[in-house]
């Protein structure tokens, strides 16, 4: 009930009376009821600006933490990826030009065989006998009156003639010894041109695995000085990388649900069929310990294979110890699909008979279910069987990846949930201040009247204290 | 928290072992009265059945409704399944042979004179006590109408303690027929009687939806 209201019923001069007594007593309370109010929102507000400042640095400390986590790990992946392409580099030299030596001597056997094949088949041109020098004045001769040199003219060219006959025939005898030659390097020629051929195939191969450490590198140098952009890149890798392992985690998820449905039934033929580990089959339970052994043991096989990194203490195994542990999860990975097997064997001959049993129960008669390819959902169960452990062996690689990505991921929504809370705790700090801040100007509109008064009052001392300043005379 | 953890895993592994007894016991109640006797292989119909929703280690047993039934010789077979799901089968197949056996000895037999329900029910009750089961019922294949002989005294309590009665092919007689009050008296005062004692009464009129009330119960 509001002041004016319970003195309503009173005298209207007595609630007149009572009304300016309040707003009096509100008047004369102002300074102490606002710096009240002011103290109170300020005290509310600062655990929430504490609060979200806590937790500003703590996300900022969160990134930073994200932010070293997510380079290591882009830098140890490209370290991998260089290392990789030096084993490949190392590979394509050892198998490629470790024969290079051979092959430049075989070059240059060509080549010198070729060389003097050339020397051999180089054309020279027939030097001209000569007597033929000798006689060709002779046979410039014009002929004269003399019948004697006419004849011996004529003995002459019939001589001249035969010997370029003969010197005809010599020269294309030669030059046909010369064509076949050359018909004789082509086959070096050939050869040479393989070689050569081979050669430039096998360096572009080479400047190709170049440019692919040369991009590597340029990425590990861009993590070496933590650019931005490499920092987006990675992120969005990571994003990408959860979602693929994820996917396939859920597909090697289905595999596991078959595989439990598959020796779920034939592990109470082991276990029992009517006993519970608290409220779940212990036949459940045991199949399912025994899918997650079998998955232990592919993460045990891929890890000392080194195709996985989740465990240094495997890694850091020296080799010998690495290759006995390998082979003995290995084996255990072959017993257990050797159990599952037989379990699938055991899960088909126990359905067999409950069908039997249901149907000789509801027709009250001996029936025959056996048909004649029974052996096909057999085989196809054990099959299945011996099979899924070793899928389910591969599943430590989907795994490794959403364990790594998960952490960047995660780490990057926790700092945006954080930065989130930050803010609302920031904005509620800031409205409780605003809030104390309205109720004083609530408070001000109440008692208004008694304010324009004060403030009256004050404008007129102040103009009076500025008059006698300006005239000091005027006060005596 | 990482001194939280080992109380924590124990309390959950304590928890789930102290979650009670786990399975199922039947006991059938199969009227054999003059009045019923026919029906004697119906009732083996339904023991089938029940055989083949029965689980490893589950519990079953098959008791006659005589004259006076407050007695285990009138009890066919009693048999708790083995928990290795192959031996459970070949159990089920050798009770199944049982039932068959006591129906075939039933069709050269003459119905008793009188019928003990209560006294069945007495003695159901007292083999399911020690039984650790956790759904227990008693399926009766009965009219219901009992008809003690002079003497017998079987205003006793019955205790059905989270007993379920399941009241299965329940014929009505020719009165009833005329009067349908009397059987709902009738199953009334059985219904009464029997949660007075801790038990639920259900009455099957339709045979198929039998799996279903014994899934909810």
């Amino acid at each position: 009930m509001s002041i004016v209201a319970h003195y309503g019923d009173l005298h209207p001069w007595m609630t007149g009376g009572a009304a300016v007594l309040t707003l009096v007593c509100l008047y004369l309370a102002r300074t102490s009821i606002e710096a009240a109010v002011t103290l109170s929102t300020r005290a509310l507000s600062r655990p929430f600006r504490l609060a979200s400042h806590a937790l500003r640095k703590a996300a900022d400390a969160l990134r930073e933490r994200n932010k070293i986590v997510l380079l290591a790990q882009g830098k140890e992946d490209v370290g991998q990826r260089i290392e990789r392409e030096f084993e490949r580099v190392d590979a394509v030299l050892k198998r490629d030009l470790q024969g290079f030596p051979v092959l430049q001597r075989k070059l240059l056997d060509e080549i010198t065989t070729i060389e003097a094949d050339y020397q051999q088949s180089r054309e020279i041109p027939p030097v001209p006998p000569e007597w033929v020098r000798a006689v060709t004045p002779l046979l410039k001769m014009k002929p004269g009156p003399d019948r004697v040199v006419e004849e011996v003219v004529e003995s002459l060219k019939t001589t001249v003639a035969k010997g370029q006959e003969r010197a005809l025939g010599e020269y294309r005898g030669a030059v046909l010894e010369r064509h076949k030659k050359l018909s004789q390097t082509l086959p070096f020629w050939r050869s040479v041109d393989s070689t050569l051929k081979s050669v430039d195939k096998r360096l572009a191969h080479l400047t190709e695995r170049a440019g692919t450490m040369d991009a590597y590198m340029d990425r590990y140098e861009q993590i070496a000085k933590e650019t931005d952009a490499i920092q987006s890149t990675l992120s969005s890798s990571a994003f990408v990388q959860l979602f693929v392992s994820l996917f396939v985690l859920c597909v090697a998820l289905g595999g596991t649900v078959i595989n439990f449905h598959l020796i779920a039934l034939p592990m109470s033929e082991m276990v029992g069929g009517g006993s519970y580990i608290g409220s779940f089959r212990t036949a459940d339970v045991a199949a399912l310990v025994i899918i997650l052994i079998e998955a232990t043991m592919g993460l045990f096989f891929m890890e000392s294979l080194r195709i996985t990194h989740l465990f240094p203490r495997i890694a850091h195994m020296n080799e010998p110890m690495r290759r006995r542990f390998m082979i003995a999860a290995l084996s255990l990975l072959i017993v257990m699909a050797g159990i599952e097997a037989a379990l699938a064997l055991l899960r088909e001959q126990l359905a067999v008979d409950n069908e039997a049993l249901a149907a000789s129960l509801t027709t009250h008669a001996k029936v025959s279910l056996l048909s004649i390819n029974s052996w096909i959902p057999t085989a196809g169960q054990m099959v299945l069987g011996f099979i899924l452990p070793f899928a389910l062996a591969f599943v430590a690689i989907p795994l490794e990846s959403f364990i790594y990505s998960a952490r960047t991921v995660g780490g990057m929504i926790l700092v945006g949930m954080l930065h989130f809370l930050s803010l609302a705790l920031h904005v509620i700090a800031r409205l409780v201040r605003y809030l104390g801040v309205a109720i004083n100007a609530l408070y001000d509109i109440v008692i208004f009247l008694p304010l324009v008064i004060e403030k009256t009052w004050h404008a007129t001392m102040e103009r009076q204290r500025t008059e006698r300043l300006a005239h000091p005379e005027s006060r005596g | 928290m990482k001194h939280l953890l080992p109380p924590l895993l124990l309390a959950l592994l304590l928890s789930g072992c102290a979650t009670g007894p786990r399975g199922r016991a039947v006991y059938v109640l199969v009227d054999t009265s003059g009045s019923y006797i026919q029906a004697v292989p119906k009732a083996a119909r339904i023991i089938r059945y029940l055989l083949g929703t029965l689980e490893p280690g589950d519990t079953i047993a098959v008791a006659r409704i005589t004259s006076l039934s407050f007695t285990n010789k009138d009890r066919v077979a009693a048999i708790t399944l083995s928990r290795r799901p192959a031996q459970a089968d070949a159990e089920k197949r050798a009770m199944a042979a049982r039932v068959s056996a006591f129906v075939k000895a039933m069709e050269k037999r003459r119905g008793t004179a009188y019928t003990d329900i209560s006294g069945a029910l007495l003695e159901a009750a007292q083999f399911l006590r020690g039984i650790p089961a956790a759904r227990k019922e008693i399926i009766v294949v009965s009219d219901m109408r009992q008809d003690l002989p002079p003497g017998a005294v079987r205003h006793v309590p019955l205790p059905l303690n989270q007993v379920s009665v399941f009241a299965v092919n329940v014929i009505k007689s020719y009165g009833e027929n005329m009067n349908p009050t009397r059987y709902i008296a009738r199953m009334h005062k059985w219904k009464a009687r029997i949660a007075k004692g801790g038990g639920r009464f259900i009455i099957v009129h339709q045979l198929s939806r039998l799996p279903a009330l014994l899934r909810s119960s």
